[in-house]
Formats: C-alpha cells, sequence, structure tokens
C-alpha cells in the first residue's frame, strides 16, 4: 500500500515521498525574506566577518530548533496545539498561540505575493518609469500622505489594481490546499523549487557578469572583524537564522507530522537548514552583484545606492536597476519577480498548513472545509492591506508578529520544551531511533542554554528599541492597535481556542 | 573598475565551502542511509 493509499485509511494527510517532503520543507523555509533581507543582514553586520557568528547560529539555534521541531509533529503526529496537548494538558494554547501568529502573517504574506504578480506585469515595458519610488507609493499603492506616517489612519478605499493580482495569489494558494498534502503542497515544491532555482542561477550569472559587480561583492564580503565584539552583530545572526528558517511558526510541527513512522529526521533537518543557508548566500551573492552594478552605473558608492532592503530593495531598488540593464530588461524583470513569486508562494502554502492541521484536528473537520475556512478567514483580514493605509497596516504587522509573536512563541517553546516538561531526552530517544545521525550533548545544551538565552535577549532587546522609539514614526495610537494590539490578539486567541470544545476532540489518525 | 578584494574572496570562498560543501555532505548522506535502510 502507498503512502498517501495509507493516509486514505487512516483519514490523516501523509508525503507520498520523503523527497517531497524535503522539497516541501525547503520551500517553506526559502521565502522573500532569503533574497531580501539575508543580504542586507550580512552587508550591515561586519560584511564576510558576519559569516562566523551566521554559521554558528545555525548550529546551535537553527539546527537544534527545527530538528526538536520534527521530532515533536513526528512523535505526536499530530498539529502543534495537539502536540503541547499530549505533552502537557495545559499547553494546547503554545500550539494556537503559533498557529495564529502563522494565520496573520499569511494575511500580509499573500498580498505581497499580488504585488510580485503584478510587478512582472510591469516588467513589460518597465511600466514603473522613472521614479521608482514614487511609482511603488502613489501609482500602485496610492499610499495615504503619500507615504508619510501622518496618513497612518486614512485608511482609504480599496485599490483595484492591488487587488485583482492579490486575489489571484490567493486562488492559487487556496487550490494549492485544497488538493491536499501530497497531491497539492508536495508536488508544488516538487515544480516550483528546482525552478527557483534555476531561475536564481540565471539572476546570480547575469548579475555577476555585469560591470562592477565586484565593487558590489567587495562591499558585502570584506570583513570587518571588529564587528565580532558588538553584541548586536550576534542577536542579528540568531535573529536572521530564526526568521529564515521557519521555526516557531509550527510549520515544522505539522510537516512532520506528515512523515512516514521510519523517517531520517535529523538528517532531514540538517539538508533543509543547510538548503535554505545556501540559497539565501547565493541570493546575497546576486543582489549586491546588480547593486555594484546600479553604483557603478549611476557614477555612486554602493552604500548610497543599497538602502535598506526588504520591500524598498525588491519594489524601488530592484526596478531602478531593470531600468539601466544593458539589455534584456523586461526579461529580468519577470525572472526577478518570478523568482520572487515562487520563492513566495511556498511558503506562504506553508504558513497556512499549521492552522488547517489544527482546525481539522480540533473541530473534526475534513480538508475541504477546513481550507475553506481558513483561506476565506485570512483573504478577508487581507482585505485591509489592499487599502490605501495597507503599506503602514502590513509594516506595523510584520514588525510586531516577527519580532515579538515569533520570538516570543519560540522563547516560550524552547523553555517549556526543555525546562518545564524535561522532554528533551524523550525527543531524543525519539529522532535517533529513526535517524541515522545520533544527537547527543551539543543538541541538548543548545536547546537549554544558548537559544533560550539568545531568544530572551532578542526579546528584551526588541521590547527595550519599541518602547524607546516609536517604530518608522508612526503614531503611537497606530503602533497600539495594529502592533501590540495584533500580537495581544494572537494570545487571547489562543487561550480561547485551547478552551473551546475541549470534550469533542479527537485526532484524525485515530 | 577593481577586481575583488582578496580578503572578499578568502570569505566567499569560506562562505561557499561551509554551506554548499555541507549541503553536499548532508545530501550524500541522506542518500546513503536512505539506500541502506532499504537494503
Amino acid at each position: 500500500m502507498s503512502d498517501v493509499e495509507k493516509a486514505t485509511t487512516t483519514g490523516r494527510d501523509q508525503w507520498g515521498s520523503k523527497l517531497g517532503f524535503l522539497l516541501a520543507a525547503m520551500g517553506s523555509a526559502i521565502g522573500l525574506g532569503n533574497i531580501w533581507r539575508y543580504p542586507y543582514v550580512v552587508y550591515e553586520n561586519g560584511g564576510g566577518a558576519f559569516l562566523i557568528p551566521y554559521f554558528v547560529a545555525i548550529a546551535t539555534a537553527a539546527l537544534p530548533i527545527l530538528i526538536m521541531e520534527y521530532a515533536l509533529g513526528h512523535r505526536f503526529r499530530s498539529g502543534a496545539p495537539h502536540a503541547f496537548r499530549e505533552m502537557r494538558r495545559g499547553w494546547e494554547w503554545l500550539g494556537w498561540w503559533q498557529v495564529l501568529v502563522a494565520f496573520l502573517i499569511s494575511t500580509y504574506y499573500v498580498v505581497i505575493l499580488g504585488w510580485c504578480l503584478a510587478y512582472c506585469v510591469y516588467s513589460f515595458g518597465l511600466q514603473w518609469g522613472d521614479d521608482t519610488a514614487g511609482f511603488f507609493v502613489g501609482d500602485f499603492l496610492g499610499t495615504s500622505a503619500g507615504g508619510d506616517p501622518s496618513g497612518f489612519w486614512d485608511v482609504g478605499g480599496l485599490r483595484w489594481n492591488v487587488l485583482v493580482p492579490v486575489v489571484i495569489a490567493w486562488v492559487m494558494v487556496y487550490a494549492i490546499l485544497r488538493r491536499g498534502v501530497a497531491r497539492g503542497i508536495e508536488v508544488t515544491a516538487k515544480v516550483l523549487m528546482p525552478l527557483l532555482v534555476v531561475l536564481l542561477l540565471a539572476l546570480v550569472v547575469r548579475g555577476v557578469t555585469l560591470d562592477g559587480a565586484t565593487e558590489g561583492l567587495n562591499v558585502l564580503f570584506t570583513p570587518d572583524f571588529g564587528a565580532l565584539g558588538d553584541a548586536g552583530v550576534w542577536i542579528a545572526a540568531y535573529g536572521q537564522v530564526f526568521f529564515s528558517m521557519s521555526i516557531a511558526f509550527s510549520i515544522m510541527i505539522a510537516y512532520a507530522s506528515y512523515l512516514p513512522r521510519r523517517t531520517d529526521l535529523t538528517n532531514s533537518a540538517f539538508v533543509v537548514g543547510l538548503s535554505n543557508a545556501s540559497f539565501e548566500f547565493l541570493a546575497a551573492i546576486g543582489v549586491f552583484a546588480v547593486l555594484g552594478f546600479l553604483a557603478v552605473a549611476t557614477q555612486s558608492a554602493v552604500t548610497e545606492v543599497a538602502g535598506t532592503g526588504g520591500v524598498g530593495l525588491a519594489f524601488i531598488a530592484f526596478p531602478q536597476i531593470i531600468n539601466t540593464l544593458p539589455g534584456l530588461n523586461s526579461l529580468f524583470g519577470v525572472v526577478f519577480f518570478g523568482a520572487l513569486f515562487l520563492a513566495g508562494v511556498t511558503s506562504a502554502v506553508s504558513i497556512m498548513e499549521p492552522g488547517i492541521a489544527a482546525v481539522r484536528e480540533k473541530f473534526h473537520l475534513r480538508r475541504t472545509p477546513a481550507v475553506n475556512w481558513i483561506c476565506g478567514a485570512a483573504a478577508l483580514v487581507s482585505l485591509l492591506y489592499v487599502t490605501q493605509g495597507g503599506l503602514f497596516y502590513l509594516d506595523t504587522a510584520d514588525r510586531f508578529l516577527n519580532n515579538f509573536g515569533l520570538v516570543t512563541c519560540g522563547l516560550a517553546m524552547v523553555v517549556l520544551v526543555a525546562w518545564v516538561a524535561k522532554e528533551l531526552d524523550t525527543l531524543t530517544d525519539h529522532a535517533n531511533a529513526v535517524s541515522y545521525i545520533q544527537l547527543g550533548a551539543w543538541w541538548k545544551y543548545s536547546l537549554m542554554y544558548v537559544t533560550p538565552l539568545l531568544l530572551g535577549t532578542m526579546t528584551v532587546y526588541n521590547l527595550w528599541t519599541e518602547v524607546t522609539t516609536p517604530y518608522s514614526d508612526y503614531p503611537w495610537s497606530g503602533l497600539v492597535v495594529v502592533g501590540w494590539g495584533v500580537v495581544a490578539l494572537t494570545l487571547m486567541g489562543a487561550i480561547t481556542l485551547h478552551q473551546v470544545r475541549k470534550s469533542h476532540e479527537m485526532r484524525l489518525d485515530g | 573598475m577593481r577586481d575583488m578584494d582578496t580578503a572578499a574572496i578568502v570569505m566567499l570562498v569560506f562562505g561557499a565551502v561551509f554551506l554548499w560543501g555541507g549541503l553536499a555532505v548532508a545530501a550524500v548522506h541522506y542518500v546513503v542511509a536512505a539506500r541502506r535502510d532499504k537494503g
């Protein structure tokens, strides 16, 4: 009997193959941040010297947490809420908290996918013109007050030119999720991941063969070893691996719960973790090569054209670079925004899956109604980001959900599992029973000491920054409602879901 | 336009060897272990 057939008989979804799981997990980890965040984190934190804390962070935080989430999902064969409930009866809320943070992140993540689709179209004929910043903030998003923070509460109407591509993106995400784990998520990953690598390689090859590419690579890789004495650089390294690897989202718990019993968990984590890191390293080479080209073409310093990364890099700096290229400009635009879209779509699907798994387990739903509810609710919320004030709300929600939702969820998970439940030995035995690489002191001590210390430091550091300096000069009322309010909402929602219908719960795999 | 600095090349190679080399080793190990498991 095939894995899919077995899954059908037990009622629980299962991956069709282990390769399919690996590609889906890679697709989840490799997202927009690998392309537009990582290169700037390297550049701003000691250049080539940053690789040292980055590798240490991979070894002592990213891989240990990834393995722990695989072991949790695989051992309890359920989504995060049920897995934590199985571990300790009163901890279901922690799983729901992760699920709700992921759900709210998905509401704006798919909006950005819509932007990528729109920019694929705008690439034909370079429709953004010469003023790429003015086009993005004004003509495309129609942001209130021209993007000035004073327009924060000016919600305005829906932007139809944004809504159409966002709806297309939602339809694609919905269609993938509705087809299920093996026929939807896995098949998509098997097609899109190789295509994404080909597109990225095309971008990198084009980038490094442009005049000025070496200028950008020098800025990116020339090491400043003095930066290693700065605690902020180490926090940045741990923050990067934490946000980049899809950990604390409850994604990997859900994905691992769909694995067959006999699966090498530890080696899978190594392959997924190193694939993600290798991808972003390659993306950084491509991004800074073309920034070097732009600097030489405009007779500026690379540091002047580099900007700050993120949305600005993709939708303002890159269109400017594409305008300046000596040839095949439109094709380069389609390849770049297409790569962003592909990287994002597999991640978006994975961010929604934990919610679907959790709702199915809690409310005994079949897959289709669960997908309808989750996607429908997320799509409705995402309309807020399609308004004229949408950019403000997206930026604020992203900042707070990442810095306080994800980091705090991760901290709570590691502390509860390692220190309160003292489950690390049990999870070690579980992972070692099915894996060829045997976990030992490295894994245990990383999770017991290094990860809580770093995540705790990040939480305090983020709190201090947020309290002393209003983010992006947004009004306090906006930060309280859209930032802190959203984080509080996830926690309250988690506690509420923990309380409801306890007596009717069941596990779909019986 | 100048060539890449030696220090930048060293760090580029360091990163590439660690990441891509590490990935290659992990992938080969995974495949070998999977075959041994089947056998």
